[in-house]
């Protein structure tokens, strides 16, 4: 993506035609928004989904919009482990990436390992709340969800209930 | 349809009719589990042709479109094919669940699309970080101290 940018910043010196030229640079300039709205809401979590999503002993849930809409939740998104052994350090370390900055934290370890956490994310649009929810269980099956949407703390709570 | 075809698709070495196969493939329901991740940015790039077709005029439109006879890349043709795949960019980046208004659950590598998958899933992973009576009153507890 940023390789395509440079390159069409040289082109866009090379260009004549006015109106390709304002295209481009309109282009260009939306490119840029939608990469730091992207590394806001993606980046260290998605990859998580993305690299074991489809493995074996692993569900992957990436719930509709129709069906989260009763919940004020525009994405969910929710990966359980069979097994988390394999992938529980890179969540864990993902955990860390992410909480920085979070708005509210409570988590609980045993043996120095986080083994649970609730996280509400930062984010830069007031009326879109991001939370992690984290959770290893006996045998080590591993749920990790992330939420994004307009439901607060409290209908996240009801929700856990 | 291999994983090195799509890689060719990204290195640009595929043919017109090549990429035709690709989203014709992505098009249909039986999807190999490891190239599901890629469904969203060929339908996507489907999608944005389809409404770049309806605002350019024809015969303009049509200049640009892949010939069989002719693959003589003019300029004015990159710099569409490059709008086309920042938009499509965008498109995704601003609207990640463009093509999943249905939801979709992958168990064990296997992708399913019905609502019964789908609501077990969500239920079972509610369920397994399912708050205890204890932490909620120790929620409350913490709200009345602090």
């Amino acid at each position: 993506m940023i390789m395509m940018m440079i390159y069409l910043i040289n082109t866009v010196k090379t260009m004549k035609n006015l109106k390709q030229k304002f295209l481009v640079v309109v282009f260009l300039v939306l490119a840029n928004a939608g990469m730091s709205f992207s590394a806001q809401s993606q980046g260290a979590v998605l990859s998580i989904f993305t690299k074991y999503g489809t493995n074996k002993g692993v569900t992957m849930l990436e719930a509709s919009r129709v069906l989260m809409k009763e919940y004020k939740i525009k994405t969910f998104k929710s990966i359980i482990f069979d097994d988390g052994t394999r992938a529980l350090p890179e969540i864990r370390k993902c955990i860390e990436i992410e909480k920085d900055g979070a708005l509210s934290i409570k988590e609980s370890t045993k043996d120095g390992l986080l083994t649970s956490g609730y996280y509400q994310l930062k984010s830069k649009n007031t009326n879109l709340k991001r939370y992690l929810i984290f959770k290893v269980g006996n045998n080590n099956k591993t749920t990790f969800i992330y939420v994004e949407g307009e439901l607060s703390p409290d209908d996240l709570v009801e929700l856990l209930k | 349809m291999n994983k090195q075809r799509i890689e060719n698709y990204f290195s640009g070495t595929t043919t017109h009719k090549e990429e035709l196969e690709i989203i014709h493939y992505f098009s249909s329901e039986n999807i190999d589990s490891e190239l599901i991740l890629y469904q969203k940015y060929f339908l996507g790039l489907e999608e944005l042709k389809t409404n770049i077709a309806r605002i350019i005029p024809k015969e303009e439109y049509e200049n640009f479109a892949p010939s069989s006879k002719n693959h003589t890349y003019s300029i004015k043709r990159w710099v569409v094919v490059m709008a086309v795949a920042a938009s499509l960019t965008l498109l995704l980046m601003f609207f990640p669940n463009i093509n999943s208004n249905k939801g979709y659950v992958v168990i064990n590598g296997k992708k399913y699309t019905d609502e019964k998958h789908i609501a077990l899933a969500f239920n079972t992973a509610l369920e397994n970080v399912k708050l205890d009576t204890k932490q909620i009153f120790n929620d409350y507890d913490d709200d009345l101290f602090n």
